[in-house]
């Protein structure tokens, strides 16, 4: 929705780190679809269009962080790196956020991770 | 400074000493005073922009040299006024209370008699305000506002792509400044797209300007080429909005907008402007004071509802304080700090109200609410009074309002008193500002440490320890979170859009962190995350919270 505005970091200068949590859905309802509506999934998986080919577009760096292992370096490396620099961290798809109270219940409803979520 | 303005505006400005029989000769009862004396008048024929005279100004300093002065004739009120202005406005209209001229004279300074064009009136209205960015994007009916920028060097303005970053950015810089931001669009769609931003800073009570330009006055209601009832359109989500039908309003209407944006609980205003109004030039009218008759905030809390509070708080047993947003825009952490060691009670947050309490601090239990922790939620619904400062007791942080804590009893401090009582009965209301009631209160509870309560959310936390993240091989969004915030010494300044990400950010980033951040909570906008972190670094960084704005992420 708002990725044009990159050109506002290039423009001004700005040294921004702009770090894309992609897990190739819109999250929160893709949870909520799962938990709530029966698993049933609707339109919530999205194609994602390649993050460092349009920073690249936009003359920002940007990094894809593919693995686990490559988490921590790719931080510093745009702690290291004067300007803006784009972070597409290809994050676990099916993860839920967690502790979550569902809507409608009372706080003292709250419902903690599932054990089969725990172990993936 | 001169060479900012066009040449042709410096080369043709006359000024003509007066021998005090001009019209703008100041009123007979001061022509004797001591300030008339070491002053002179001048009558400028061309528009000057205030910057200039103060320019002037500075160099006319000596004693031999006149200080450039003139003073209004609708500084003083005499009856043989040209026109008739609203009441209550000093300078024009009927005096304050208790005024003479000489204490107006004193208490406003000089007043200078100036021509603008209501382009400059709205920048130097808003440089006088304060302001020093402006988030925009031009178009037709703001052209001659675009026109006039250069003239005005003290303010930078960022060109946006969409006026929805406009807006957003605006928020940002509020929220991270604690000042207030500034938004520009033109008119019809270009106001309509601010409407998403306008209402992320109303509902999460950010101080956010919001200038739109509107076709020419004779044009307005007829369905004009962009044009659109933006005031109409933002009624319900701004604080106050203006449509300003003459230039000579200019000044009052933004020094209202802005006084009200800013102050009570913040909150976005909208000043429209038609395009002919802009283009229009007239007499420049600062209102040194203003007078909202029906706009009072009240900081002061009530003592009597502070006494009745700090009983209630020495008779609970399992007390518990909710601090929200409104702890940190009045930059009450101190004062909450302080009571909250003084009587023992543990702290808990909402979302927005994340960096409100220090996190190391062994009385603090995290965030409550949909996503907050476990422990968090348990102690909300078990205490038997609930301390809520700056907050307001809204779903996500509450959950099922009947199911809620039967039979607690709440103290409700907040700045804005249509939150009292608005979604749950309030024993004790105190409307006021946290930074005022809480030392208040603090000195008036008696020292206690609630042990076996505080024992028991403890072992709660230690049953349910809602942060912890596993081992996985997989990339966990938490780990990464978690990374984040140690890679940068949990120096950054973070911002969020929304969504679970959002989540994973306020639980993984410590309190110091996440405080300069940036979270769209209440009106859920997605996808403005991008632009806030432009409104942030793009200001003089002004540390609001945490270690520091020049952090680690912003190098």
């Amino acid at each position: 929705m708002t990725l044009q505005e990159m050109a506002v970091l290039v423009d001004e200068g700005l040294p921004v780190k702009i770090a894309i949590f992609n897990n190739g859905y819109l999250g929160m309802v893709r949870q909520w679809q799962q938990l709530f509506y029966d698993k049933n999934l609707v339109s919530v998986a999205m194609t994602q269009p390649d993050f460092v080919k349009l920073a690249d577009a936009y003359g920002i760096r940007g990094i894809r962080v593919e693995t686990k292992a490559e988490v921590a370096s790719a931080i510093r490396e745009a702690r290291a790196h004067k300007g803006p620099i784009l972070l597409d961290f290809q994050i676990d798809q099916e993860e839920n956020v967690w502790p979550m109270v569902p809507a409608g219940a009372a706080l003292s409803e709250t419902i903690e991770a599932p054990a089969e979520e725990l172990a993936r | 400074m001169g060479r900012n303005f066009p040449p042709d505006l410096l080369h043709s400005r006359k000024l003509i000493p007066c021998a005090g029989h001009c019209k703008y000769a100041p009123a007979k009862s001061v022509a004797n005073s001591k300030l008339a004396s070491q002053t002179r008048h001048f009558a400028p024929d061309v528009p000057m922009s205030y910057s200039l005279i103060t320019a002037v100004h500075a160099g006319g300093k000596s004693a031999d040299q006149p200080t450039l002065f003139a003073f209004s004739p609708r500084t003083w009120p005499t009856a043989n006024r040209e026109q008739p202005r609203p009441n209550g406005v000093a300078g024009a209209g009927y005096p304050l209370p208790g005024a003479t001229p000489e204490t107006m004279a004193a208490a406003e300074g000089p007043r200078f008699m100036t021509r603008m064009t209501g382009a400059q009136m709205v920048l130097d209205s808003l440089q006088r305000e304060g302001v020093d960015t402006i988030f925009g994007y031009p178009g037709g009916v703001v052209l001659p506002l675009y026109d006039t920028l250069p003239q005005f060097p003290g303010i930078r303005h960022i060109l946006v792509r969409h006026e929805q970053a406009a807006a957003h950015m605006a928020d940002g810089y509020a929220r991270a400044s604690g000042r207030m931001g500034t938004c520009l669009g033109t008119s019809g769609p270009g106001a309509t797209n601010l409407v998403t931003g306008i209402c992320t800073s109303w509902m999460d009570s950010t101080p956010v300007f919001a200038l739109t330009g509107n076709v020419a006055r004779s044009l307005l209601g007829k369905d004009g080429f962009q044009e659109a009832d933006i005031t109409g359109i933002t009624h319900s989500i701004t604080k106050h909005n203006y449509l300003v039908m003459r230039p000579e309003e200019i000044p009052l209407s933004i020094r209202e907008a802005a006084h009200i944006c800013r102050t009570g609980r913040p909150g976005p205003v909208l000043v429209d402007i038609p395009k002919d109004v802009f283009q229009e030039t007239a007499e420049y009218d600062w209102p040194e004071q203003i007078n909202l008759r029906g706009y009072k905030p009240t900081v002061e809390g009530h003592s009597g509802m502070i006494r009745r509070a700090a009983e209630l708080i020495d008779q609970a047993e399992r007390p518990i304080i909710i601090a929200g947003h409104g702890v940190i825009w009045s930059d009450a952490q101190a004062a909450l700090l302080e009571l909250a060691e003084r009587a023992g009670i543990p702290v808990i947050t909402t979302f927005l109200g994340i960096g409100a309490f220090p996190e190391s601090h062994p009385l603090s239990y995290g965030w409550l609410g949909m996503h907050g922790m476990f422990y968090a939620n348990q102690a909300a619904d078990k205490a038997d009074l609930i301390i809520g400062v700056g907050m307001r007791f809204d779903d996500r942080a509450m959950g099922r309002f009947s199911a809620f804590n039967p039979g607690v009893k709440i103290v409700h401090i907040d700045i804005d008193p249509a939150e009292i009582g608005k979604n749950f009965p309030v024993a004790v209301p105190i409307v006021g500002s946290a930074a005022n009631v809480l030392p208040r209160l603090a000195e008036q509870v008696k020292e206690a440490k609630h042990q076996p309560w505080i024992r028991w959310i403890d072992q709660c936390r230690e049953e349910h320890p809602s942060l912890h993240i596993r081992e996985s091989r997989r990339m966990l969004p938490q780990f990464v979170v978690r990374t984040l915030y140690e890679e940068t010494n949990g120096d950054a300044n973070i911002v969020t859009g929304v969504g679970q990400h959002q989540m994973w950010a306020g639980q993984h980033i410590s309190t110091s962190a996440l405080a300069s951040s940036s979270v769209p909570a209440g009106s859920g906008r997605w996808g403005s995350n991008s632009q806030a972190p432009s409104a942030r670094r793009s200001l003089a960084p002004m540390p609001r919270h945490g270690p520091s704005a020049e952090t680690a992420a912003s190098r």
